[in-house]
Order: structure tokens, then sequence, then C-alpha cells
């Protein structure tokens, strides 16, 4: 499926970690169940980080990025926005890997 | 117990040193009191940075809420001007005509973000749709609001308040036009979420510095975090602007290329940040034509 950022979230401007939740939850509802999904951002004019984090970036708790490179594209992004979205994706991959390895040291610690 | 409380607003109150000194004065003493008549007193101003309104303002607005009587006196016309234009004066119950010939303000307002559409709104009109002053590119206008949002976001996920503040201040000197913009919330302040998340005691400009290192977020649970004041620090750095962040007993200033750390005597309950954003260079933040990629990007 297509997924129309613009037209799920009702604006242009993709800023808080609310509209970012629904855009994640359609995303892993598909990914779920192993089908594909393209993002689509035509029309949207703004973008922050805590919209991606929430959309995108915590999609890296469940899953890895062979499942993600294979299940979820992205199409009319402006470059700009690229980079922020390519940032937080590096930045997620470090926050899922640091998170798992201070949990394996705190459980451990606590055996 | 003492009714009256008296706010002297001293001769020049501006973004630096003595002015942040002074709000976290006000909020510290004036938050805790059990009086019920808070007169602020312009008696003695005869200059106010505009954009300092978001912290006047959410510091009166928090004593309205404890049900204080705030009243402001003997403000001077050049002052009450000043406050008329950035609608200070109408949120708190003034009425003063002052002509709008000089569109130099960024109103006073109050945001929760539950309306996306009409924040941005807010900000590309006033910021970039006045009279006069000169144009940025798509690209830098563009830059210019996502940081704005990534700061607001960063206050209400952060400081676990509902409502940020902000007000503005155009300056539209031809050698050196610039705006200045402050936001505030009197919520958790970066000292104590940044100790609370790695159980130390850092001061506040420690706090600050941890904050600011790339990577370093106090976010937990399943959402990543901890760009947002990356990509600020980019955007002063390609703008040669200057950001300050007031939390706690924290004063940070980053400006050409050096991070200083200023520091407090006094605590500010909550957290201020003013962006300084030259707006004579169109240009400053040029984007790169090459076409990027998007396959396999996870």
């Amino acid at each position: 499926m297509t997924l129309n950022i613009r037209e799920t979230i009702g604006g242009d401007s993709a800023l808080t970690p609310t509209s970012g939740e629904l855009i994640y939850n359609i995303i892993q509802k598909e990914i779920g169940t192993n089908s594909a999904i393209d993002l689509d951002f035509k029309g949207i004019e703004i973008i922050t980080s805590a919209f991606l984090n929430a959309a995108v970036g915590r999609l890296y708790a469940k899953y890895s990025s062979e499942e993600l490179n294979a299940l979820l594209h992205i199409k009319n992004i402006s470059s700009d926005d690229l980079s922020i979205l390519k940032k937080v994706i590096e930045r997620a991959k470090e926050y899922f890997i640091d998170k798992r390895s201070f949990n394996e040291r705190m459980d451990q610690t606590f055996e | 117990m003492v009714n009256l409380f008296n706010i002297p607003i001293p001769q020049s109150l501006k973004a630096d040193k003595e002015g942040y000194a002074f709000l976290s004065w006000v909020a510290g003493s004036a938050l805790l009191l059990d009086c019920k008549e808070i007169i602020v007193d312009f008696e003695a101003c005869s200059f106010i940075e505009g954009n300092l309104c978001a912290v006047l303002g959410n510091i009166l607005e928090g004593l309205k809420i404890r049900n204080k009587n705030v009243s402001l006196q003997n403000v001077r016309i050049q002052i009450l001007r000043v406050l008329a234009r950035n609608e200070f004066l109408e949120a708190f119950g003034y009425t003063f005509y002052a002509p709008r010939y000089f569109l130099t303000s960024i109103p006073y307002k109050k945001f929760n973000l539950s309306d996306e559409a009409a924040a941005k709104e807010f900000f590309s009109l006033e910021l970039f749709g006045k009279p006069g002053m000169p144009q940025m590119s798509a690209p830098a206008k563009k830059a210019i609001l996502r940081n704005i949002f990534e700061i607001c976001i960063n206050a209400i996920t952060h400081a676990g308040c509902e409502y940020v503040y902000c007000c503005g201040q155009l300056f539209n000197i031809k050698a050196n036009p610039k705006v200045l913009i402050t936001f505030v919330d009197l919520g958790n302040t970066i000292t104590a979420n940044v100790n609370n998340y790695l159980s130390k005691n850092l001061s506040g400009n420690e706090a600050i510095r941890w904050a600011l290192i790339d990577g370093n977020t106090t976010k937990e649970g399943s959402e990543p975090g901890g760009l947002g004041l990356k990509l600020l620090q980019d955007l002063i750095s390609y703008n040669k602007g200057k950001l300050q962040i007031v939390s706690g007993n924290g004063f940070v200033e980053i400006f050409d290329g050096k991070v200083n750390f200023i520091g407090q005597e006094l605590d500010f309950p909550g957290t201020i940040v003013t962006l300084e954003i030259k707006l004579g260079d169109p240009n400053f933040y040029i984007l790169t034509n090459e076409k990027q990629n998007t396959s396999n990007i996870f």
C-alpha cells in the first residue's frame, strides 16, 4: 500500500510525536503482516526529527534494517528532509543497540 | 503575610546575563510568594527586548493561575508601544493603541502544537511575511521553521508542560537585520532531567553541556531522540547566529563557533531558549542539488 502522510495527518506540517505515532501504527500493522508499504511525503512542507523519531525511528525497536529495507519505501521526500530522516535512522540504530546492551548489562547486574 | 509584591523592571532588560538573572529572580520569588497583589513596575525601564515578554508573560500567567492580581504600572510611552505591538498588553487585559507602521514583532503567544498547521502558518507569516524584511530563500525559511518547532516540541516533551511561550523582535537594521525569538517553559529543567537520567548531580552548565553533545538524550522507552539540539546547533553555525539556553542555574551561549558556559547564581525554574537569527544572507542554508537515493536507507 501507499501511505500518503499529508492525507493521514491532515496537513502539510509533520511536527509532533503524536502525528508520527499515527504513521507508525499504520506502518507497523502493514509490516507486521509482511506487507510492503510506501511512505509518500508528497505535499509535506515541514518535518521535524520528533515526528520522524515517532513515525520511523521507533520501528527499530521491533524490526531489523533488513526487514525495513525489504518492506518500507520512501517516496517524494525532499533532499533536506531525507537528510534529517537519515540522521534519525542512524540515531535510532545507535539508540536501540545502546539500549539493548544497557538492558543486558542491567540484567547481568541483577542476576 | 505580605500582601503586595513589587517587581521593578530594570532600566534595560535584554537577553544577557543581567537580564536572565533578573527574570530568574522574578520567577523564583514571585511564584512562591503568598501574596495577592503583584505590581510590575516599569518606572525605571526605558528599554526592553520584546522577545523577553515570553518569559515575563509566562511568569505573570503563572501568577494569575495562582489567583494573584497582576498589574503593570508606570509604563513609559515607548515601552507601551513595544508591549502593544507584540500583543503582550492585550494578553494581560490592557488596551493601548500603537500604530502598526513598523511590523517588527512576533506576537507573544503560547503554543501546545495541537494545531500544527496553525502553528506553521503563524511563524511563516510573522517571521517571513512582513513587508520590508529581507526575503530568505525557501530552504532557509524551512530550516528556520523546522528548528523553531524542534524547540517547541522539545520543551513540551522534556519539560512536561502543556504550553511553550514565545515572543520575538525583528531588528531591521540595514547592515545587520536579525530576529530574536525567545521560547520558554516553566517545567522540568534540563539540569533536573539530565541528573535524573544519569543519576548524577551536575550543575546547570554541565547538564546543558551534556545535552548539547550529539546523540545524548534523556528520552527513555521505545522512542529514540536526541537530534533536535544537534539540528539547532547546525542552524546557528550555518546562519552565524546565536543560541542561548538558560535552565536551572545553567546559562550557555553558542555564538561564533564557540560555546560559552556562563552560568547563573539563581535558578530559573524552567528553560529559556533564545535564538538570534541573521536575516541578511537569504541563502545561508544551501542544499545540495544532488538527487539522493532512497532505496535501502534503513
